[in-house]
Formats: structure tokens, sequence, C-alpha cells
């Protein structure tokens, strides 16, 4: 859209000016967004700092049974999509806030949301190769290479 | 040309009102969390990685960087959720006289605590 200079010279009114251009048509897109995964992240963070801590104590044979129960593995895969999502896009509002230059404003958002992206595709991928490589109840987790 | 209109003051030169502060701690806290979103992100691939990659990462995790990064993290969690549902409040246009925004303020400071005490030590003990 060009951006007509607002001048003192100019006899047209600002509602002319801004007939015509048409709008974007998603001003509240990201807020919106911003509003829903905030509220679905309110459980699962919750649940999270409920179980901070299984990342230090259980072994890795209580990790991987305990990340192949379906409700543990779809919370976590829950959290990572809805998580990631908000971050990243809260992490854009910032860009926009404090960085003015367009090349340098554009490098930071791309770099931002492909690094997102990737680490949530990581992390689901992981919780398949987990939940699909072992079978607790029946194969030994040796013979599925899990454990060496 | 840009108009001479004038500027509002440099930041440095308001005084530091609990209103202006929660706003700031909410970024850094929001831009902490998505940064710790790394730890999470390590853990799970290390687990497709087999035992030596996750002892790796539990031997990090339950050193003293590693603790405390984990402590600031829950701290920046609990902060920025209660002080989310603060801002979602706001949203349905409740709780935004001065008198009220003060005093949520304090609530999600004093719960923020609270919270994150009670947390580290169940955790810990
Ligand atoms: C892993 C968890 C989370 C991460 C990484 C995260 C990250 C962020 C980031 C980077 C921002 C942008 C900050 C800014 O614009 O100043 C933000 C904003 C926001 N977050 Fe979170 N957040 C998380 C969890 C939550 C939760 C659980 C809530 C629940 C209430 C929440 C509510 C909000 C709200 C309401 C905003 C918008 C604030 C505004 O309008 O200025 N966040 N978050």
């Amino acid at each position: 859209m060009p951006y007509i200079q607002d001048n003192e010279k100019s006899i047209r009114t600002p509602l002319g000016r801004a007939r015509n251009h048409g709008s974007a048509q998603g001003g509240t897109h990201h807020w919106w967004m911003q509003r829903i995964t905030s509220i679905a992240l309110i459980p699962l963070v919750i649940w999270l700092l409920s179980c901070l801590d299984c990342l230090l104590t259980p072994s890795f044979e209580q990790t991987v049974m305990w990340l192949n129960n379906p409700f543990v593995a779809v919370t976590i895969a829950l959290f990572v999509i809805v998580g990631f999502y908000h971050a990243s896009t809260g992490i854009q509002v910032v860009i926009e806030d404090y960085i003015h230059c367009k090349s340098a404003k554009i490098t930071a958002l791309m770099l931002t949301h492909f690094t997102f992206f990737a680490m949530a595709v990581a992390c689901l991928f992981s919780l398949l190769v987990i939940n699909f490589k072992t079978n607790p109840f029946s194969i030994p987790m040796q013979e599925v290479g899990i454990i060496e | 040309m840009a108009k001479q209109r004038p500027l509002s003051p440099h930041l440095q030169v308001y005084k530091p009102q609990l209103t202006s502060m929660m706003s700031i701690m909410h970024r850094i806290t929001g831009f902490a969390l998505a940064v710790g979103l790394i730890v999470p992100t390590w853990w799970l691939v290390s687990v497709t990685q087999g035992p030596d990659a996750f002892m790796q990462f539990q031997e990090f995790m339950r050193g003293p960087v590693g603790l405390s990064l984990l402590a600031g993290w829950a701290f920046s969690l609990i902060y920025h959720l209660l002080n989310g549902l603060r801002h979602l409040m706001w949203d349905t246009g409740r709780g935004l006289t001065l008198p009220e925004v003060y005093r949520s303020g304090w609530l999600v400071i004093l719960g923020s605590v609270i919270v994150t005490a009670a947390l580290l030590y169940s955790a810990y003990n």
C-alpha cells in the first residue's frame, strides 16, 4: 500500500486517503491467537509445573515408560504445539517493538519462527520415536535399540 | 520532513512504578521462558538418543547451573502465568481502575513468590 505523506498542502481528508487501499483483514488475528493460546496454556503449564521433577530424578527407563503413557505423551504434545506457537508469536511482538531496521527485523523474525518451528518438530518427532520404537509391555527395550 | 512535535521524555526520567515494572517483567519472563524451551527440547531429543545422552542431560540439569536455570524458569512461568491471568481479566474489561490495578499487581507478586517457594520446597525435599 503506497504511503501518502500527511502534509499540510494536501486537501484530502484522512478518510479519503484511507479509502480503496483495503485492509489486511487480519488486524486482530495475532492478538486473538495470543489470547487463545494463553488460555489453553493455563492447564498445560499447571500440569507441567506439577511434574518439573520428572526432568531430574527418574532414570532413563522410568522416563521412557512415563513418556509411553498416552496421557503424558498427548499432554506434552499439546504443550509443545500451543506453547511454541505462543512463544514465537510472543517474541515476534518484542522484535517488532525494538528492531526498527527493516532488513534486521525481517531476518530476526524469520530466524525466530524457523527456530521455534524446528524445535517443536524435534519435540513431536521425539515423542513419536519414544512411543513407537518402544513397547514396554512386550518387547524388551534392548531389542528395539533404545537401550544399548 | 518529520514534524517538530514534542517528544515524550526518556524512560530514565520516569520514576519506576509498580505498573510499568510489572509490565516489563511480563515481557522479560515471556522472553526467558521462550529461550528456556530449549531445555524440554533437549530432554525429549536426548531420550531418543539413548541412556548416555539422557544421563548427560540429567547431569547438567542437576548441577548448579541447571538447577538455577530450572528455578528461574519456574519462577518466570509462575509470574507470567499469574500476570497473564491479570491481562486476560483486563481483556474482559474488568479490574481497570487504578486501585484495582495496584491490588491485582501486588497479589500477582505475592502469589508468584509464595507459589514458587512452595514448589521449589516440595521439589527439593
Ligand atoms: C511456555 C510458556 C510461555 C512462554 C514461552 C510465553 C512467552 C510469551 C512471550 C514471549 C510473550 C510476549 C511478551 C510481550 O509481548 O511483551 C507472551 C505474552 C503473553 N503471554 Fe505468555 N508465555 C508462556 C505462557 C503463558 C501462560 C501460561 C499464559 C497464561 C495466562 C500466558 C499469557 C500471556 C499473555 C496474556 C500475553 C500477552 C501480553 C500482552 O498483551 O502484552 N503466557 N508470552
